[in-house]
């Protein structure tokens, strides 16, 4: 009854991805190594030495240990290899995320680290800010041949003045589009007054922020450390780090005092109706301990934040809760994600097959592509 | 048309922050008296329609303008939905987040002692 209630007329529906202009992805991932960061690090440098004295053993160098192996789940990048003690061996360069984002339709794609998502749970703040240092020059280096892909420049949170530092260093840079702040993991979380030189710098160049969450770390407190399994932990933590971050931004008025996009990565739709509803029921009942925001929380979320897809969390049915979930966040806030090079991509066909017969062309247009080359400016 | 209804004896809201609850045609109405005023609001909360006349009347808190110092502005006219707490300003019927959000409110007349609430 839903499936044919939700339904849109033939007329208005694009026929599949063909149709569709440009498909723009926000969250195609590099894979840097140790090894590729150390070539972009003063040889004379301390965080040199302390990578160098890893043996490039990336969980040394990021957060460790993991709740439980994730061997297996590596190993579903394609490879039979042991993975025990090199799981991040290879680099996944931006010409090879290039060619794999062009398979399945994609036109453009905003770069994300994968390492260096883990960058917030670095312990030392020296280190932090020297790896995401690192990363850029890598990443600047690697999008300089490929003319499809764009990126955004990671800083480590632990220091947000060298933070802003770095904003001002890549913001001219052609292939920077936006900044990346790690998600997961970041205490105290993202609104806290201590960002806002990292807010006041994004602001200033007019660059998004986007926010993808990861797992197999210690990012969500305390429960994380009772997960058995490394399913237990990846089925939850990404929605709860990022409801997390997103209710501290606006509870302290981040949205109120910068004009910011933010891009919500890694976690998908599915949670954002119930929480945007929560925040407003809780605005209304307990406001008076708020007192930075103006207007309801969701029209902060309305104007500033950008959800985007992947994973779209479906059942292998082709029912219309995906559609509904683009509907109730809004068509204009939603934006379409790979997550390439990973096993749990999703491909802009996927979209297609799913919201074509829900969606009006305009809007799926928008999803795909029409909010982030806004967003971006691409 | 309206036609007043009596509510209450004006002894009844001697006191600011006093209030009674009646039945009008069918429906709950609280009239407050603030102020030296006296203020008819449904006793019907618009989030889940709990008895929101029920609840606590609270001032609000408010900030300086550079958002820090904190203060409680001992201006009680906020009542409190004992359900989950929405609160609605009984001077308007508003919610003092979100004007959009509101409840309905009546005129009050006092004639002779006696406290009528109009609809």
């Amino acid at each position: 009854m839903l499936d044919s209630a939700l339904q849109i007329d033939e007329a208005e529906r694009v026929s599949g991805l063909a149709d569709v202009d440009r498909v723009v992805d926000v969250d195609a991932q590099v894979q840097e190594t140790p090894g590729d960061l150390l070539e972009h690090m003063d040889e004379s440098s301390g965080a040199h030495r302390v990578i160098s004295l890893t043996d490039l053993h990336h969980d040394m160098i990021y957060a460790g240990p993991s709740s439980y192996p994730l061997y297996e789940y590596k190993r579903t990048n394609g490879t039979e290899e042991p993975v025990a003690t090199d799981d991040v061996g290879d680099s996944i360069g931006a010409a090879a995320v290039a060619e794999r984002a062009g398979a399945v339709g994609v036109e453009t794609g905003v770069v994300n680290p994968t390492l260096n998502l883990g960058l917030s749970e670095v312990n030392n703040d020296r280190f932090a800010v020297a790896l995401a240092t690192a990363y850029n020059d890598w990443l600047l280096a690697e999008l300089d041949a490929t003319p499809e892909l764009v990126g955004n420049a990671v800083v480590a949170p632990q220091h947000p003045e060298r933070a802003a530092e770095e904003i001002d260093r890549v913001a001219d840079e052609d292939d920077i589009v936006g900044i990346q702040l790690p998600a997961s993991g970041v205490m105290p979380p993202l609104g806290h007054r201590q960002y806002r030189p990292i807010y006041d710098a994004a602001d200033a160049h007019g660059l998004p922020i986007a926010m993808k969450s990861t797992v197999g770390n210690k990012s969500f407190g305390q429960q994380y450390w009772w997960a058995q399994s490394f399913p237990e932990d990846f089925v939850y933590q990404h929605s709860f780090v990022q409801m997390r971050n997103v209710t501290s931004l606006l509870f302290e008025g981040v949205p109120e005092r910068y004009d910011v996009d933010f891009v919500v990565q890694g976690a998908g739709l599915g949670f954002v109706p119930f929480f945007t509803y929560r925040l407003d029921d809780h605005y209304l009942e307990l406001g008076y301990e708020l007192p930075a925001l103006s207007q309801l929380p969701s029209a902060y979320l309305s104007e500033s934040f950008h959800w985007a897809t992947q994973p779209m969390d479906q059942s292998g049915q082709s029912l219309p809760y995906f559609p509904a979930m683009v509907d109730m966040v809004g068509p204009d806030n939603v934006v379409f994600a790979s997550d390439l090079p990973h096993a749990v991509t999703d491909t802009p066909g996927t979209l297609v097959d799913r919201l074509a017969a829900y969606l009006p062309a305009d809007d799926l247009e928008a999803v795909l592509g029409g909010n982030a080359e806004r967003l971006y400016e691409l | 048309m309206t036609e007043r209804y009596p509510v209450a004896d004006a002894t009844e809201l001697s006191e600011d922050g006093s209030r009674v609850i009646a039945e009008v045609r069918g429906q709950e109405i609280a009239v407050f008296r603030h102020d030296g005023d006296y203020y008819a609001v449904a006793n019907y909360c618009i989030h889940q329609g709990g008895p929101l006349c029920e609840g606590a009347l609270s001032g609000r808190m408010t900030t300086s303008e550079d958002g820090w110092d904190w203060r409680y502005d001992e201006d009680e006219k906020y009542v409190v939905c004992p359900w989950h707490g929405w609160q609605f300003d009984i001077t308007t019927g508003r919610s003092p987040k979100d004007e959009r959000y509101a409840v309905p409110t009546y005129d009050v007349e006092v004639d002779d002692g006696t406290v009528y609430a109009v609809r």
